[in-house]
């Protein structure tokens, strides 16, 4: 029983739902604070991602004729659980979820399904513009992954554990900074912006793969964008910051390195232009590749 | 598996309604038809139910962006009929106002260029400095678009004083040369997305007939201002920029440097303009029987003017040929073997005007 | 890295954006809110004649007087009614025009009536001629600066008349 409890808060209260939404918007809203400064503008009030969430929760649902209507709507609910879980076995300082042996496998899936709804999103619109963002988000799924995967797999190689709180506890050493630099190459693509954005390129394909989403589904994929964002930084702030022994600290410097982490990674996508789909590709079997090989090499040297 | 997928009439790409409609393979375009006639207003038929001094308003409003290259050759072709020979200050003012109608067009085009390869922040940045051309516009017009400058025998209103204006210019190629044209030719994931994108050959382009930038851009060295001197570029001196590559990227370096030599020959026309009339003619106009053909180039190429008069009140015929009108049909030359990605890009850069076209 | 360091910059500089209070200068030859002034209007037609989309209008109530009709959901905001007009009765003024047209058709409509006078020769209601236009044309105290257009005209070829046949000059006196 208890068990069940601590699954239940750590879903749905901390690290989950009640504190990594408000913590989306908050990043959502540094974001585009920053993108507007960077080039000139104001920028939106702090509670502006809030208020697009609740001002999509009022509007109607529109399903497309022809879609499966159970499909349609359950895509956006499994995005948002599935993100959430797997904040839920972050281990961040006061998670009531023990850390299980083979931890970061199911993390690692979970985070795939997210993306998989997107690609289901797309193709289940029957909009071509959909099913054209579904496609190329498939195949950058399979061009990101590479760098993604290689850095985490790297670090339980490095920790001798597929455990999230070996990882955590793992000695500081070159692997963190190699494994964390092919991370944080992955990243611009994982969160859709510039310029590995092709997926969601408006002025091509009119909108992203939710193109035929509006309302309370709309707004459950934007909120599962909002926690992925949150599970992302912290995740790369967890694994790759070496943690000290006060939780607090910890907290902080965690919060505070994911949005540094988010500012590096709005600053390039303000400076830089859309790549294609096979020059992103290519960027990421080759340059990714390159920190790949270079991350496993130095943990299998050591 | 082919599919068809439809870039328009009205998507985020476009600022005005056409149609693309493409036949991909996975992300490759096989082949393209363009479809146009979204925003067909008939202005060549009103234009014969109008006076004379009615149809430069309406013929001002052909297009939005370069209204007043159509109401100065519609004008100009009304002079040739009635023999008029505007004042030299006259001439002056035109061609200043014609130059910066083209900084704002080539800004205009740079920002929805930018905006097209998912660069905001260049965006942001180029249509603040395409601010500072329309408020000298504002200032000398009173207008931010359709300046009402042009009547029959010379223009409406005076710049009285053309040192004013010289400070905005400077700020201007200040932006260009510093931001604008470094980071179009410069900026890596740019340059991915424009050079060797959408190239039209040489004997491409002379097959299509383009004009304007987008035949300049293929090393086609043809433009008006040079062949046919008219208003004051005999006396200003204007060099035409052309480029061999013939892609999306030589579009943009030509319409920048276009940009670059705009500036230069508004700053000398402002710094040389003679003293004299505004207007070689009083009262309405009077325009004998007679016909003339007029050819102006216009921010996106070659404009063609044929005008008619019977002696009545109202022209007999107004016969518009626009560069847009030429220059869309190429679009499918270009898109047929390159990726779906660029097929807004490269839509975007013959700068397609859509008014223009339907009239 | 051009973009890098202009994007930076702009961090450190204020916004760009200008609040709803910021406005912009208005240039003193904008074609902003239009304006007729009855007393120089002439009802010569000339504005009804250069207006492409037909934004003004005149309507007679006869013998009474002559209404100028503006509609500004017509008004393009040309300004060749103000540029053409021949005793300058129309100007656009730099202020922001108001009463702009919604698909109503609730826009600012004006209306500037233009009385006739009776002809002071032969009582024939005429437009009056602008006070400016009159003293140019024919001094300040002349008898004519009441006639009708007709009784001008008659007055003009009296004149010419006396002044080739000076006898002639005595039959006006007294048919006067």
């Amino acid at each position: 029983m208890n068990t069940v409890w601590s699954y239940l808060i750590a879903f749905a209260v901390w690290p989950g739902l009640l504190f990594a939404a408000p913590l989306g918007w908050l990043e959502l809203w540094f974001m585009r604070k920053l993108v507007a400064r960077l080039q000139g503008r104001r920028g939106p009030p702090f509670f502006q991602p809030f208020f697009d969430f609740m001002k999509l929760l009022g509007k109607q649902t529109v399903i497309p004729r022809g879609v499966s209507r159970g499909i349609f709507l359950a895509l956006p609910l499994v995005s948002v659980g599935a993100v959430t879980a797997a904040l839920a076995i972050v281990p961040l300082p006061g998670n009531p979820v023990p850390s299980l042996p083979g931890d970061v496998v199911l993390l690692l899936y979970l985070m795939e399904v997210p993306v998989l709804c997107e690609v289901l999103a797309g193709y289940v619109s029957r909009s071509i513009y959909g099913q054209v963002a579904a496609m190329r988000e498939a195949l950058l799924s399979l061009a990101y992954n590479l760098p993604f995967l290689v850095a985490i797999i790297a670090m339980a190689q490095e920790a001798g554990s597929f455990r999230m709180s070996a990882l955590q506890a793992a000695p500081y050493g070159i692997v963190h900074l190699l494994a964390g630099v092919t991370f944080l190459l992955a990243l611009p693509a994982r969160m859709k912006l510039n310029p590995f954005s092709i997926a969601n390129a408006e002025h091509e394909i009119v909108a992203d793969s939710h193109i035929e989403y509006s309302g309370p589904p709309l707004a459950l994929f934007k909120l599962s964008h909002a926690v992925e964002l949150v599970l992302l930084t912290e995740l790369f702030a967890v694994v790759f910051i070496p943690a000290t022994p006060w939780p607090l600290v910890n907290l902080l410097v965690y919060l505070a390195a994911g949005i540094l982490v988010l500012g590096g990674v709005t600053l390039l996508a303000t400076a830089t232009a859309r790549l294609r789909l096979a020059q992103a590709f290519r960027f990421y079997w080759v340059w990714g590749g390159i920190a790949s090989a270079v991350t496993m090499a130095a943990t299998l040297v050591r | 598996m082919p599919y068809s997928f439809p870039l328009g009439p009205y998507h985020p790409a476009l600022e005005e309604p056409f149609k693309v409609k493409v036949q991909c393979r996975g992300e490759v375009i096989d082949s393209a038809t363009v479809e146009v006639g979204f925003s067909f207003r008939g202005i060549e038929l009103l234009a014969q139910k109008r006076n004379w001094v009615e149809v430069i308003t309406l013929i001002e409003r052909v297009c939005g962006i370069c209204s007043n290259t159509h109401a100065m050759t519609f004008c100009m072709a009304a002079e040739t009929i009635a023999g008029i020979e505007i004042p030299k200050r006259a001439a002056h003012i035109r061609t200043i106002i014609a130059e910066l109608e083209r900084l704002h067009s080539h800004l205009l085009w740079a920002g929805v260029g930018a905006e097209d390869i998912g660069f905001h922040s260049l965006f942001m940045e180029v249509f603040s400095l395409r601010e500072l051309v329309m408020d000298t516009l504002e200032a000398i017009s009173g207008n931010r678009v359709n300046y009402g400058m042009n009547c029959i025998g010379g223009v409406h209103r005076d710049i009285p004083d053309p040192m004013r204006y010289l400070p905005a210019l400077d700020a201007l190629s200040k932006g260009l040369a510093e931001i604008v044209i470094p980071t179009f030719t410069e900026n890596p994931t740019a340059l991915a997305r424009t050079r060797g994108v959408g190239r039209l050959s040489r004997e491409q382009a002379v097959e299509w007939a383009v004009v304007g930038p987008v035949a300049r851009a293929s090393g086609l060295d043809i433009d008006v201002r040079k062949d046919q001197p008219y208003l004051s570029y005999a006396a200003l001196g204007f060099e035409s920029v052309t480029r061999p590559e013939g892609d999306v990227l030589a579009r943009v370096v030509v319409r920048a440097l276009e940009m670059v030599e705009s500036i230069r020959l508004i700053r000398e026309a402002l710094l040389s303009l003679p003293a004299g009339p505004l207007r070689a003619t009083e009262g309405l106009p009077e325009i004998p029987v007679g016909e003339a053909t007029i050819r102006t180039e216009a921010p996106r190429g070659e404009a063609f003017y044929y005008v008619a008069s019977e002696g009545g009140a109202t022209p007999a015929r107004v016969k518009i040929r626009t560069p847009s009108f030429v220059n869309i049909p190429a679009i499918e030359a270009m898109v047929t073997g390159q990726p779906l990605a660029d097929l807004s890009i490269i839509q975007a850069s013959v700068d397609p005007c859509i008014s223009c076209t339907d009239r | 890295m051009a973009m890098l360091k202009t994007i930076l910059g702009n961090l450190l500089r204020p916004s760009r954006t200008r609040a709803p209070a910021d406005m912009p200068d208005v240039p003193t030859v904008y074609r902003g809110a239009l304006a007729h002034d009855a007393a120089r209007c002439t009802a010569c037609g000339t504005c009804a004649f250069v207006c492409a989309p037909k934004a003004i209008s005149f309507t007679q109530d006869p013998g009474v007087s002559v209404s100028w009709h503006f509609f500004i959901g017509q008004c393009s905001f040309c300004g060749l009614c103000a540029q053409n007009c021949p005793t300058q009765a129309i100007s656009l003024d730099a202020e922001v025009p108001t009463g702009m047209n919604s698909a109503a058709g609730d826009g600012l409509r004006l209306e500037s009536i233009v009385r006739l006078q009776p002809c002071t020769r032969c009582g024939a209601a005429h437009v009056p001629l602008p006070d400016a236009a009159i003293a140019a044309l024919w001094g300040v105290e002349e008898a004519e600066r009441g006639y009708c257009p007709d009784c001008r005209r008659w007055a003009a070829s009296a004149r010419l008349r006396s002044a080739f046949i000076p006898a002639a000059a005595e039959e006006v006196h007294h048919e006067r």
